[in-house]
């Protein structure tokens, strides 16, 4: 039977699918597609997936009753097997190339435009001093300011979004103004939500004040109803479309604010600690349109954000700035951060004691820099070539409770910490 | 990091021919290995370097030892002060080990044979004025030898690599330092005659000017361009491949070759990619994410809508998604299905349409 290779990712894909049907039906999707099955068979593939997640949704749990996944699973088989069964007619091949064709078409236009671009900021106030920030903005990229309060991540954002000018340093808007003081055309690219939100007026619904605030931007007639219809369907916000200001929570008027920046598509998109007063499912959903909205390749725009929330916002982001006292301590892409500071980090939550989780370490003791107790959470700086693996391995074979574990090796979480670990590695 | 534009100074060793060196057999390959080398670094996709501030090309430079040592301590110097952080030392000729003290040279242009150990730069000295200057930089020393049949060659292992490493760990930039090198001392093995190039740097080239697509990351690490250098090499010499090898030992900041530095031409931008947004649409109906795939659905009609036909409909679709999912505790379940299902055959049908655009249209 596996005599070619479409039988044997058959047969494969089968003995995955009776292991465990809910991760491995993405594979029976992709099989599909890969093989050239037909837009009906595709079909056909996909609701079947949607009747499995319907199933799961009913029972609570990922855990099928024996009946319901043999009937998914026999389906799944048939339309395996006739796939394998079907020749790929020419026509398929045919569509297979076109496809490829337009693949390769939006790959090229695919850009990545510096919007901004500084070097060495700064600027002083009688106590504080932002200091020699460096830092280029690209569109399609997300790059996160964090750090504690009061350590510059407002005064920086204010400057990109020229709110305040700095004392020192060289800035310029490459896409739109080369020397950075054509103020009329650099906002006319630029889209600003501070920390504190001016209210709207409550004198019209949202939507028209949505509409105003296009027109004011140059989008009239048809593209102006365009526009706004679809920045509110966009943000999910459109059912408030026809409410007023003050019937919304915080949470909304933030979304409406976003909305009023990005429906004339700005390049550049600054915003200040936007998560602050949101909750946990609210937070996921902004950051999650600001990463695909920033990605668009029509539109494709900057994103600078400032947040508390660490992991949140790290998690969609390209690069990372770390403040502390005006200075940015690390200022380079997410995935960097652990080169940077020459360590891998974890943070557990075990039920042990320190000497315990020192005596689990023994066969690699030597490549633990720092045991730090942050209650209840223990954080382990190790060298870098301990990998999450060879960590939680140790912690399994000793049999010691995990309750909580987060590599944050790539956080910069580590350099809220006062660790000697890295800090004697990046001297 | 990743290596940044403009951001590397580069110094390039070795020569074609050895006049004063009989038992080395001279060769144009080495010539195109090194153009080939340096055509890298100059490329303006890629590393955009200067090549009258950023390259020292000291290939086939009648410039003794200790003039070339003059000149890489100047180089190292300047480059310095244009606050470059990554430093690649590439050598491509002969290499030998001396008669008594087994000490590791690259033969130049002024080397003799007799007395190679003077008449070379040797691996201690060249890992020495390193050490001395960069000691702020990352350094990569990239060595393509070709062994001769020379008097003095006494090494027993025949691999550089341990070799060059052994000495590499004596002294060397605080900031560490890896090593890339072919590992063969057997030179028809090195040398390929019909396209006059030596086998490792053909496929030191190809990896790092062409990457790897099965990897999706917009950079490779050393380890990662030397596993490719090797896939390049079997691939261009089926039966005859000789294996390269990497090293670095000494990282006091972790790793260098394990770093992902080097850009990765093969990667294409997840964003772009019309049909990895048509799988992540897919996995969310799947998973009846209805809401999700309103929004989903909007970005990719945007984006990949050339003739603009779908913008309304699309956003029309967007409300109804959140509507049903707003409606759901209230419908029957199997209504609530058949709606779903209608909306997802809709999405479908919008989706396969651009996909059979034609890319000319735009």
């Amino acid at each position: 039977m596996e005599n070619n290779p479409i039988q044997y990712e058959a047969q494969k894909l089968k003995r995955n699918l009776e292991t465990d049907i809910v991760s491995s039906y993405s594979g029976l999707m992709n099989f599909m597609e890969l093989n050239n099955a037909d837009a009906n068979m595709q079909k056909e593939a996909l609701l079947l997936g949607s009747r499995l997640f319907d199933y799961l949704e009913e029972e609570g749990s990922f855990n099928l009753p024996i009946e319901k996944k043999q009937n998914i699973l026999a389906e799944a088989f048939e339309m395996i097997d006739t796939l394998v069964q079907t020749p790929v007619s020419d026509e398929s091949i045919l569509a297979n190339k076109t496809l490829n064709q337009l693949r390769d078409h939006f790959l090229k236009i695919s850009s990545d435009d510096v919007v901004f671009s500084a070097e060495n900021l700064n600027k002083k106030y009688k106590n504080f001093s932002l200091q020699d920030i460096s830092l280029e903005l690209r569109t399609g990229e997300i790059t996160s300011v964090v750090g504690e309060n009061g350590n510059g991540k407002s005064t920086l954002l204010k400057i990109v979004a020229g709110q305040i000018l700095p004392t020192g340093g060289k800035y310029s808007y490459p896409m739109f103004d080369e020397k950075g003081n054509d103020w009329i055309k650099i906002k006319r690219h630029l889209g600003y939500v501070p920390q504190s939100i001016t209210p709207w007026r409550n004198i019209n619904s949202l939507k028209k004040q949505l509409q105003f605030y296009a027109a004011i931007k140059g989008i009239r007639g048809k593209k102006n109803d365009e526009a706004v219809d679809y920045i509110l369907t966009r943000l999910g916000i459109w059912k408030y479309a026809d409410s007023k200001y003050s019937a919304l929570s915080g949470g909304y008027q933030l979304r409406f604010e976003l909305a009023k920046q990005l429906i004339w598509s700005p390049k550049l998109l600054v915003l200040d600690e936007p998560l602050a007063n949101l909750d946990i499912k609210a937070q996921h959903l902004l950051l999650n349109d600001l990463r695909n909205l920033s990605n668009s390749i029509k539109n494709p725009m900057a994103v600078l954000i400032s947040s508390q929330n660490l992991y949140d916002i790290e998690n969609i982001s390209d690069k990372v700035i770390y403040m502390s006292n005006g200075k940015d301590i690390y200022n380079g892409p997410t995935e960097s951060i652990s080169d940077f500071s020459g360590c891998h980090c974890y943070l557990v939550d075990v039920e042990c004691s320190v000497l315990e989780l020192q005596k689990a370490f023994d066969s690699f003791s030597d490549k633990i820099f720092e045991i730090k107790d942050d209650y209840p959470n223990k954080i382990i700086f190790t060298k870098n070539d301990i990998k999450a693996n060879v960590f939680l391995s140790a912690l399994i074979n000793a049999e010691i409770k995990i309750n909580h574990f987060r590599d944050i090796s790539n956080s910069t979480r580590i350099f809220f910490e006062n660790a000697q670990s890295f800090k004697k590695n990046m001297a | 990091m990743p290596l940044e534009k403009n951001k590397a100074g580069v110094i390039i060793l070795g020569a074609s021919s050895f006049p004063d060196s009989p038992n080395f057999q001279e060769d144009t390959a080495f010539f195109e290995a090194k153009k080939r080398v340096e055509d890298y670094f100059l490329d303006q996709h890629g590393l955009a370097l200067n090549k009258e501030d950023q390259i020292l090309d000291l290939f086939d430079s009648e410039k003794d030892p200790n003039g070339q040592d003059v000149a890489i301590t100047a180089f190292i110097r300047k480059i310095k002060s244009l606050e470059i952080k990554d430093l690649f030392v590439y050598y491509v000729g002969h290499g030998g080990f001396t008669a008594h003290e087994e000490a590791f040279y690259l033969a130049i242009r002024a080397t003799r044979d007799s007395n190679p150990a003077v008449s070379s730069i040797t691996f201690k000295s060249l890992s020495t004025t390193i050490a001395n200057c960069a000691s702020a930089m990352r350094t990569f020393i990239i060595i393509d030898c070709c062994f001769s049949g020379a008097a003095g060659f006494s090494f027993q292992s025949g691999d550089i690599s341990v070799a060059a490493g052994k000495q590499l760990q004596d002294d060397f930039p605080s900031k560490g330092v890896a090593l890339l090198c072919s590992s063969s001392k057997d030179i028809p093995s090195l040398i390929i005659k019909d396209r006059n190039i030596t086998m490792f740097t053909e496929g030191l080239h190809l990896a790092l000017s062409k990457g790897d697509p099965s990897i999706s990351n917009k950079y490779l690490s050393l380890k990662q361009i030397h596993q490719l250098t090797f896939s390049y090499i079997k691939q261009m010499n089926p039966g005859k491949d000789v294996r390269p090898e990497v090293m670095s030992p000494y990282q006091p900041v972790g790793d260098i070759a394990e770093m992902p530095h080097f850009i990765n031409f093969a990667y294409s931008d997840p964003k772009a990619d019309i049909l990895l947004k048509k799988r992540e649409i897919d996995e969310e109906m799947v998973k009846n994410n209805v809401q999700v795939v309103g929004k989903l659905l909007i970005d990719f009609v945007r984006n990949f809508d050339m003739a603009e036909v779908y913008y309304e409909e699309s956003i029309l679709i967007g409300v109804d998604c959140f509507d049903l999912e707003e409606e759901k505790e209230t419908l029957d379940k199997e209504i609530y299905r058949e709606k779903r299902k209608k909306l997802y055959v809709h999405i479908m049908e919008i989706i396969r349409n651009i996909l059979r655009q034609n890319p000319s249209l735009n």
